[in-house]
């Protein structure tokens, strides 16, 4: 047994992998994506034989993972907090079945927000959807809950969501770790259609079953070696609720200050005995939990506690180590200086040079100017840059927002161009079935797909198009443009979005077919691999002719390449050659045409 | 080794990741126990990115502003950004070309003093920094770059520690950490 330095993320695949889950399901997205690789490389390090997948939505990975619980097998999902909202039907309902082997959903939040369209709390959700949750403060907690929280499913036969915020998930930390044994259980499906087929009727009594069994769960939480009251001294006491305990213990120890601090790490059922002792020997009570109230609201009688509700902790945004250092200063009586003002950055996300999504982009933004530009979750989203993306609500609504946007705006008259993106991964996630409605519905807009072929905001994770399975093995393909055809799209072609002038006459084209009186949807599959997997080919080194240009900035806000930089002194762009990936694509973007292949001589 | 707390502010992509690691493993090659953060996706994306490292016995990777011992800035117009993480006494090392005025001539805030070295833009110009930067025994961190450095770039992120190294004599040859 040695330590190893692990990312949270990791040390939650090493619990999840000593408790002995051998299905484990996951869909990308920050900041829960590593939690499957750490456990890909787990299974293939120490030959474990399990089995992982990265599905094609998390709606689908916990159902998969449901199934192997059912047979008695322990398993495990994994998502990002708003991945879990895609799953919710499927846990809602699972709550009431219950399951018979261990199923541990791991959702991961996002207080800040880093990287999510919201800052929702999955604590939150786990009351809403009736199962218990556990939260860890740290990575090497991380690991010892994870591990809890299949045994927990199991004794108690109910999924057990497991909590981590990102700065848990995308922490590192020294955890004792050796070679894994792999779990192997009996599995069988045994038929019990009032559990697994349940209708409303029996549905009623497994909702009872399941409010029994919380209270079960409670009662063991009244005990649990994570929740631990730490002994301090003063009126004031502090509930500190899985990673913000950590933000806590290291600002009282800078302050040199010891009140009493109840450590959290069952966030629902709470503990309700346990906490009411801890507020009782209080005058005051400051609940520091994040991101949102889910152990407050719990609270029955809260007139000595401080919080989200009594407006003591902000309503939005992070618990930093700033802010729990001033909120600890002022209640305890020993304010803090006020520190250095946060900074905004100047410097904005930006797709890569090299990105096949600018070019088609470029292309989008020239071809239909005034259109609407509905968009969606990825790499791609960063096309906002160069104004070509105007909205972004969650996976796959691009194509649905185009649809309700032909409809809605089309009661007038004729609507404005709609050309909508949506990635690849997207697409297969929760496009296809948006796509299907809008051809059946009739609608008329432009989509196209931009297609990197991977995963890639969150590190090139396989997609259902790529033959790999998520333990490596080879599998069957899905084929975008089959399954665009198959839907019944009459206007599907496919195009490498390099050929800037080829994507706009393309583009152009299929605006005539979402235009002609027996059109329709026009889907342009724009296809070029991502840059930072395969450099673009064939390299077009590109310089910019000087005297051509006239710093009218176009291609800075339309291309919006890092490899064009503005020159302080003249206002015009030159070529950064140690960032340019030599596309070439800024030559289309030029209205004077400064921009020119390097090395080759200009024409007459 | 004694406790510190240490900020690295940069852009997605110049090698923050890889550094925090870096130092975080010289550290634990030393006997120390550490806590430090690793921030992926959007941010990966040429955004500001700030990582934090704590050796000692913390909790909690977070630093908080006006709290690092030492703040490491790999581009200089992150230099904002770092500058609010630096405590009274503490130290800035920031990456700054020769010919940027700005960066050059800019004072901290009351008590933080800030070393400017010019590690140039290269692939390995953050273990420049990092060589610059004089956070421990020049050794561990060399012996840590060979264990956790991609091997095809081992060479050069050595050349480079080793010209980071000599930049940092030119300071006041201190090898201690930051100053009181």
């Amino acid at each position: 047994m040695g330590r190893e330095f692990l990312l949270g993320n990791e040390a939650i695949a090493l619990g999840l992998v000593e408790a002995g889950c051998e299905v484990v399901t996951a869909y990308p997205g920050t900041p829960s994506t590593e939690v499957l690789e750490g456990l890909i490389r787990l299974n293939r390090r120490d030959g474990l034989g399990l089995y992982t997948e990265w599905s094609v939505n998390e709606k689908v990975a916990f159902d998969v993972a449901f199934a192997a619980a059912m047979v008695g097998r322990r398993a495990a999902t994994v998502m990002k907090q708003v991945g879990l909202n895609v799953a919710s039907d499927s846990l809602l309902s699972a709550a009431y079945t219950g399951v018979v082997g261990g199923l541990v959903v791991v959702s991961c939040d996002d207080p800040g927000p880093y990287s999510s369209q919201t800052e929702q709390d999955s604590r939150l959700f786990a009351i809403f959807a009736k199962v218990p949750v556990l939260d860890p403060a740290t990575p090497r907690e991380a690991r010892t809950l994870a591990r809890q929280a299949v045994e927990l499913s199991e004794r108690h036969r109910l999924p057990v969501l497991l909590r981590p915020t990102i700065r848990v998930c995308h922490a590192r930390q020294a955890v004792d770790a050796g070679p894994v044994e792999p779990g192997r259980r009996p599995a069988r499906f045994v038929r019990d259609p009032s559990r697994w087929a349940a209708t409303p009727t029996f549905r009623l009594k497994l909702h009872q079953e399941l409010n029994d069994k919380l209270e079960a769960v409670r009662r063991e939480f009244e005990a649990f070696p994570g929740n631990a009251v730490e002994e301090g001294e003063g009126d004031l006491g502090i509930i500190a609720c899985g990673a913000a305990w950590g933000v806590v213990t290291d600002a009282l120890g800078e302050m040199g200050a010891h009140p009493p601090v109840l450590k959290l790490a069952t966030a629902f059922p709470a503990p309700l005995g346990l906490v009411g002792r801890f507020l009782s020997r209080c005058r005051r009570v400051l609940v520091l939990e994040e991101p949102d109230a889910a152990v407050e609201i719990q609270i029955p009688d809260r007139r000595k506690v401080l919080g989200r509700f009594t407006g003591d902790v902000p309503g939005a945004g992070e618990l930093s180590a700033d802010l729990v250092a001033d909120l600890l200063g002022r209640h305890l009586g020993k304010p803090v200086p006020a520190p250095p003002s946060a900074v905004a950055s100047a410097n904005r996300p930006r797709l890569c040079p090299g990105c096949g999504h600018r070019a088609a982009f470029y292309a989008i933004r020239k071809a239909f100017p005034s259109a609407i530009y509905p968009s969606d979750i990825g790499c791609y989203t960063l096309g906002i840059n160069q104004k070509a993306v105007d909205t972004v609500l969650d996976m796959g609504a691009s194509i649905s927002l185009a649809t309700g946007f032909w409809h809605a705006l089309g009661r007038d008259g004729s609507p404005p161009p709609i050309v909508a993106t949506i990635g690849d991964s997207t697409f297969f996630h929760s496009g296809q079935a948006a796509l299907l409605n809008a051809h059946v519905t009739g609608a008329r807009f432009i989509l196209v797909i931009l297609d990197n072929g991977v995963v890639a905001m969150t590190g090139f994770q396989p997609t259902p198009a790529s033959g790999i399975r998520g333990d490596g093995k080879g599998a069957p393909v899905a084929d975008i443009r089959r399954i665009v055809e198959g839907i019944g799209i009459r206007f599907v072609e496919t195009i490498d979005p390099f050929d800037v002038p080829g994507t706009r006459a393309l583009l152009k084209r299929a605006g005539e077919h979402a235009r002609a009186p027996d059109g329709g949807v026009a889907v342009v599959i724009a296809r070029r691999a991502c840059a930072l997997q395969a450099p673009p080919l064939p390299r077009i080194p590109v310089e910019i002719l000087p005297d051509l240009c006239n710093g009218c900035d176009h291609c800075l806000k339309f291309c919006e390449c890092p490899g064009l930089v503005k020159e302080a002194g003249t206002g015009k762009v030159r070529i950064d050659h140690a960032v340019c990936n030599d596309c070439g694509v800024c030559i289309h973007t030029c209205p004077t045409e400064a921009i020119v292949q390097a090395g080759v001589p200009a024409i007459p | 080794m004694k406790p510190l707390q240490a900020v690295l502010c940069g852009l997605g992509g110049q090698g923050i990741v890889f550094a925090t690691k870096l130092l975080a493993h010289a550290a634990r090659l030393e006997g120390a126990e550490v806590i430090c953060s690793e921030f992926k996706g959007m941010a990966q994306r040429r955004a500001s990115v700030v990582s934090f490292l704590k050796i000692g016995d913390f909790a909690s990777a977070s630093v908080r502003r006006g709290g690092a011992d030492v703040v490491i800035c790999l581009d200089a117009s992150e230099l904002d950004q770092a500058l609010s993480y630096a405590r009274p006494g503490g130290v800035c090392v920031v990456n700054a070309s020769a010919d940027d005025p700005d960066v050059w001539n800019r004072s901290g805030p009351a008590g933080v003093s800030i070393r400017r070295v010019d590690g140039g833009t290269g692939r390995s110009s953050n273990l420049f920094v990092l060589g610059a930067a004089g956070l421990m025994e020049p050794e561990t961190l060399r012996r840590a770059l060979s264990e956790v450095s991609p091997s095809g770039a081992l060479g050069e992120n050595l050349e480079a520690f080793d010209r980071g190294l000599e930049a940092a004599a030119g300071f006041d040859g201190r090898r201690d950490g930051p100053g009181k």
